[in-house]
């Protein structure tokens, strides 16, 4: 399969190729901001499409990956992050149709207050495309190129309102990112100068890729310099790549990015770019398992920072102040999941694996509903000139709105029978079933009695907060408020994914099955057969 | 001994003196709090970064690590007008030509008077433990004696052993100024410096033109970043706020 162009190149190109160009094309279009958005929703659908192609290509053989264009690599794992992207793309991008705007004649007007249209979906798209080339790219340090390449196109989208507020979020989010971004770098440099390829008198070109250096320490062609110095590579790695994962302790980008952005981007932002960025730190995980040959130490160190990003959100969602806004509480939920799917992989036995992945799946989904829900509650209030902090009253006003925030809410906290609740219960009961066989038992149980205690809080930190936009006396005056069955649609579509994700895996069970078998490489613990 | 052998110590005691002098640049960098010291001091952290580059070209006879010399040389020269581009934000007047509002933009000596203005002791509420210049050489210095312990506990005493603990060393500090800054162009500079710590990662660390071809690619990828900060945000952001002070840019928390 590695010819080069083969049905994996096809479906590829198919899944790239169309954000690609209507990136393209939305700078020579004219300011028609719907039928941009429209395109832009119509690249999504096909983008998406492709995805699921790719999905039955990579399960048409047991443990099946190729390599396309040198610098390129697919798997199972690869293909589940595509899909992820795709997903969430493919709903946020169909709200960029029913986002505020004006007409042509106050365009002049709007391209001063607002970033201009044609750039919003020409970044949106390009953000899409280089979020869909990271589970792609073989090449470690593209790898971190890429990384910081979302940094750059997603910061204008988060400026996209261009007032003093917006222009406050963006500066914080690229300081925070690149500072962190640089030891991500430092740690890759590090750790591929830390192997000695046998055989090579000259370093091959090919080992700064990962898959090549996932087989040759497989194969033991190659050795690591010291133990030492791959485990400082991995915290440089982990600590980098957190802070665009959106792990403490460089999560402070999150409610301020979250909650300035246009909500179709909040939902990228928190459904997928975090994933992203976990994806690197799996591919570095498994290099370091490898490189470590049976040490715990990468599986610890995500342990740790999972726990504390989990523990350390508790509070900020805990917190009831006015100036806490919805959206930084959602930001703050992601620093939640995003610390319980580490403490997921960093359990390092398959079933937690499994549990991560599809916890995962299910919080971008989550955060897709929330954030655009939420985005709908706060446009119709922002037409009646309600701020944020004085939203009341949403279910009285919008009541299919109101209820779908409100069952989305209780699904990201982990309502049983949502999809959240079912990963989440995996991840537990991985970690109970390590306790017998581990070495650390009580310490796992420790992180275990911590995980509960912060969640349970948790639950009832957003039922406050949707209680406060939900019940009470609206300020808007009943039936002032039209809600759009299209957008309605859509939003029940995604809250019946997180219904039927709470009842079983299937379809994704032998994608997850898969992604978990090339996990489980460098673990001590026997993996899936 | 020979020729070869009195050539490669002379290359070795020369580049330890540039990665102390890397260190000390960084530490001036850390404790000054005018912001024209501090580029000065981060435009003298860049010519020995430069030099060990040149070191390294005629030592592995490569001259990738002359690209990564260009690169350093250009940033000496461009760094200052940016800096000042970013502290003269005045708007376009009507029918003002583009040349001259360039030249006025980019106006150093126009700029150096905003920073000076802009010290953090001519501001009110100062914070005295962040104001006094021996509390940031403290931390920094021990951030780098941090860096040099924990590197002698996990890194094997390989060569390039002080390369590597120079650069994380540069990346802290960086870090610390950052943190530590009054205002958004002393924030930046921080950020400059932990830069620094990459190139002198991969001056004194990588050894093979694939690996540096790859971070030279990847530097490309993080000057994109350094100039939409320095081009686009920061001026937009004083624009708004009307203040280069960190303080000053809290609305999120309002």
């Amino acid at each position: 399969m590695n010819g080069f162009f083969n049905g994996g190149l096809l479906i590829i190109s198919g899944i790239v190729l169309p954000p690609l160009l209507t990136a393209i094309a939305s700078l020579f279009g004219k300011h028609q901001s719907r039928r941009q958005s429209v395109l832009t929703f119509i690249a999504s659908v096909f983008s998406f499409g492709f995805s699921v192609a790719l999905v039955f290509y990579i399960l048409s053989e047991p443990s099946h990956s190729f390599h396309f264009l040198f610098l390129f690599y697919i798997d199972a794992l690869s293909t589940y992050f595509i899909l992820l992207v795709n997903i969430v793309a493919l709903f946020a991008s169909y709200f960029t149709i029913f986002m505020p705007r004006q007409d042509d004649e106050t365009q002049a007007e709007q391209d001063k207050a607002l970033g201009s249209s044609r750039f919003f979906h020409f970044q949106f798209n390009l953000f899409h495309v280089s979020m869909l080339l990271v589970p792609m790219i073989d090449n470690l340090v593209l790898l971190w190129v890429l990384i910081t390449f979302t940094t750059v196109i997603s910061a204008p989208l988060i400026d996209y309102r261009r007032d003093r507020r917006a222009q406050e979020a963006a500066w914080k989010y690229i300081m925070i990112s690149s500072s962190g971004i640089v030891f991500a770098l430092l740690g890759t440099i590090f750790l591929i100068s830390a192997f000695q390829f046998k055989g090579f008198p000259v370093r091959p070109y090919i080992d700064i890729n990962w898959s090549n250096i996932t087989q040759a320490l497989n194969a033991g062609l190659v050795t690591p310099i010291g133990q030492g110095i791959i485990k400082l590579s991995f915290l440089l790695l982990l600590l980098g790549y957190s802070t665009k994962a959106g792990l403490f302790p460089m999560h402070t980008w999150l409610p301020d990015g979250h909650g300035e952005a246009p909500s179709p981007v909040s939902a990228l932002l928190s459904g997928v770019l975090l994933k992203c960025a976990l994806y690197v730190i799996l591919r570095f995980y498994i290099i370091t398992n490898l490189a470590l040959a049976g040490d715990s130490f990468a599986s610890s160190s995500l342990l740790i920072f999972g726990l504390l990003s989990l523990v350390m959100a508790t509070p900020f969602i805990l917190n009831t102040k006015k100036e806490n806004r919805f959206k930084r509480v959602l930001a703050y939920h992601s620093l939640e999941h995003m610390g319980i799917i580490t403490f997921g992989f960093g359990l390092g036995i398959p079933l937690a694996f499994f549990g991560a992945l599809f916890h995962a799946l299910n919080h971008a989904l989550n955060k897709a509903l929330m954030f655009l829900t939420y985005g709908n509650v706060q446009a119709a209030y922002a037409k009646e000139q309600v701020p944020d902090e004085e939203i009341r009253g949403a279910f009285q006003l919008m009541p299919v709105t109101g209820a779908l925030l409100g069952l989305g809410g209780l699904a990201l906290v982990g309502m049983p029978f949502f999809s959240i609740f079912f990963s989440e219960f995996i991840i537990l009961w991985a970690a109970f079933q390590k306790v017998p066989t581990s070495k650390d038992s009580f310490w796992i149980i420790v992180a275990v009695c911590l995980f509960l205690i912060s969640v349970t809080l948790i639950f009832a930190g957003l039922v406050v907060h949707l209680g406060r936009i939900l019940l009470g006396k609206s300020p808007i005056p009943q039936g002032k408020v039209r809600e759009n069955p299209l957008q309605i649609a859509s939003l029940g579509a995604l809250l019946l994914l997180l219904i039927i994700g709470g009842l079983t895996t299937f379809p994704l069970t032998p994608l997850l099955q898969e992604s978990v078998h090339i996990l489980c490489q460098g673990v001590q613990e026997v993996c899936l057969p | 001994m020979s020729i070869t052998n009195i050539a490669n110590n002379l290359v070795s005691i020369g580049t330890n003196i540039v990665v102390i002098c890397a260190i000390a640049t960084a530490l001036y960098n850390a404790s000054t709090r005018r912001l024209q010291n501090k580029i000065n001091g981060y435009r003298l952290q860049i010519l020995a970064l430069a030099l060990l580059a040149v070191i390294k070209a005629i030592q592995q006879a490569d001259l990738w690590f002359l690209g990564v010399a260009l690169i350093l040389i250009i940033q000496f020269i461009i760094i200052e007008r940016l800096v000042a581009g970013v502290t003269n934000v005045e708007p376009r007047q009507p029918g003002q030509s583009f040349r001259s509002f360039l030249h006025e933009r980019l106006d150093i000596v126009k700029a150096r008077s905003v920073w000076l203005e802009t010290s953090p002791e001519n501001r009110a509420n100062a914070n005295i433990v962040r104001a006094n210049p021996l509390t940031p050489l403290t931390i920094s210095g021990a951030l780098v004696i941090g860096a040099y312990f924990v590197a002698s506990q996990v890194v094997p005493r390989v060569e390039n052993f002080n390369g590597l603990v120079a650069s994380l060393a540069l990346l802290l500090v960086g870090l610390f100024i950052m943190i530590n800054s009054y205002d958004t162009l002393a924030q930046m500079m921080g950020l400059l410096v932990m830069e620094n710590g990459l190139f002198l990662a991969a001056v004194i660390v990588i050894n093979d033109s694939n690996l540096l071809l790859a971070f030279l690619v990847s530097m490309f990828a993080w000057y994109l970043l350094t100039l939409i900060i320095l081009v686009m945000f920061l001026p937009r952001l004083r624009q708004s706020s009307h203040s280069i002070y960190i303080e000053d840019q809290k609305t999120l928390k309002e």
